[in-house]
């Protein structure tokens, strides 16, 4: 065998390989957007979550939800109503792992929920206060 | 070049094999492959050991993303448990954040949840794929109770005059020929509750305080819950004649939209500018939440104070 048989093996296999590097690259490319998607769905979802957890309602939690995600991003927010009390907010959306390949991920936040506001936020006439003890008594 | 025995040894300074010589050096760190001709799978070697790196770099990556995620869903985690801990409902605090936490995955560390603030620590165990180590997430989160006007807005705005507002006032802040109450009541910074409205304009507040109101006004919103109308008559636990039973004096419980508290700046900023006051303007007694003050003279702070300023004048 002479040195330029084996080069040739040699770039053979090397490009027998590359395609698999690539593969392994636009992977993890992938991935990493992937992770950053997720990112983006807990983002959102909590965001959802806090706005019921103070008091807002469904539509105002999709609302916060959605403003969390970038504009333009495809999304489906729902809000759920898991056990009295609780208020569970999903965020699914659709990243590429692939170009062209779709995945879809979900995250998902779960806040208490105050109850309906009060129909009258204060008593009418606040407490009497106690006067300061330490002054003297006034002239 | 790469897989070339003769090239490396060239390189590296020595002198070329003789020619014929059977052996032929190989790269250190290729592996040996139970071959006659070891140098045909070398790039092939090399290929698996970069593939190889490219794994574990990947493995890594992943790792790494999904710590991120983990991270950002425990801190998730904290901030909703510690939401739960001060939303009014049936569970106490403690139990409702555990619910919360339970419910974002993690689980509730301690919290410091009674009264009108919570600290929650939540934790997540995270296994690192595949089958590695866990890693314990530990997220803190800090939520105080939502402050809500204290009083409701004036209904109606007590009718017309209201553009009047603050423009009447001059200024004069010694509270001698004070345009009057009636602008007070019209004033957009000051929020009152019907008692102090009432007082108010009824004329049953002195001229000096309301001087001095209207000159904090100047520096901060601030909602009034009490001048006379709702106040005991007493000190409380003595004898002694509060100045509220002359109109002269009044309890303020919102400054600049936050309530009045230990560690609120803007009701600490209200009190060390009363403490600085001199002349005619300064008031005979201050009580606040904040202790620091209480060298000052008039000044006192103690539990009835935790939650108002209470000013007094004459």
């Amino acid at each position: 065998m002479t040195a330029s048989d084996e080069r040739g093996a040699v770039t053979l296999e090397l490009a027998a390989a590359i395609p698999l590097l690539a593969a392994f690259t636009v992977t993890l490319v992938g991935v990493v957007a992937l992770a950053g998607s997720q990112l983006l769905a807990q983002g959102a979802a909590r965001e959802g979550a806090r706005q019921a957890a103070i008091g807002g309602s469904g539509r105002t939690a999709v609302a916060a939800a959605r403003a969390a995600l970038p504009p333009g991003r495809q999304a489906a927010v729902r809000v759920l109503r898991p056990a009295p009390g609780l208020v569970r907010v999903e965020v699914r959306l659709w990243a590429r792992l692939f170009p062209g390949g779709r995945v879809e991920l979900t995250a998902a936040a779960v806040a208490a929920v105050e109850p309906a506001p009060e129909p009258a936020a204060e008593p009418a006439t606040p407490p009497a206060r106690p006067a300061p003890t330490s002054p003297p008594a006034s002239p | 070049m790469s897989g070339r025995p003769g090239l490396t040894a060239d390189q590296s300074g020595h002198r070329p094999a003789p020619p014929g010589a059977g052996v032929r050096r190989r790269r250190a760190w290729a592996i040996p492959v139970g071959r006659d001709r070891r140098q045909d799978g070398s790039a092939l070697v090399v290929a698996l050991a970069f593939a190889l790196v490219v794994v574990l770099t990947a493995m890594a990556a992943i790792d790494v993303g999904g710590l991120v995620v983990a991270r950002a869903g425990v801190q998730t985690a904290a901030d909703l448990a510690a939401l739960a801990a001060l939303t009014p409902g049936p569970a106490p605090p403690r139990q409702a954040a555990e619910a919360v936490a339970a419910a974002n995955r993690a689980r509730l560390a301690s919290c410091d949840c009674e009264g009108e603030e919570a600290v929650v620590r939540v934790e997540r165990v995270v296994r690192l794929l595949p089958a590695g180590p866990s890693v314990r997430l530990p997220a803190r989160a800090r939520a105080i109770l939502p402050v809500r006007p204290l009083f409701p807005a004036a209904p109606g705005g007590g009718g017309a005059g209201g553009q009047a507002g603050g423009a009447a006032f001059g200024s004069d802040d010694t509270g001698a020929g004070v345009a009057g109450a009636r602008a007070l009541l019209h004033d957009p910074r000051l929020v009152l509750s019907p008692n102090a409205r009432g007082d108010l304009a009824a004329g049953r507040v002195d001229r000096r305080l309301l001087g001095l109101l209207a000159a904090i006004l100047r520096r901060h919103r601030v909602a009034v819950g009490v001048f006379r109308t709702g106040h005991s008559r007493f000190v409380a636990g003595t004898t002694v004649v509060s100045k509220h039973a002359h109109g002269r004096a009044m309890d303020i419980f919102e400054v600049d939209g936050g309530l009045v508290r230990r560690g609120h700046t803007p009701s600490l900023e209200l009190v060390r500018w009363l403490a600085g006051l001199r002349g005619p303007r300064r008031p005979s007694e201050v009580g606040s939440p904040f202790p620091q003050f209480e060298e000052v003279p008039g000044h006192f702070s103690n539990r009835a104070h935790l939650d108002h300023v209470h000013i007094a004048v004459g």
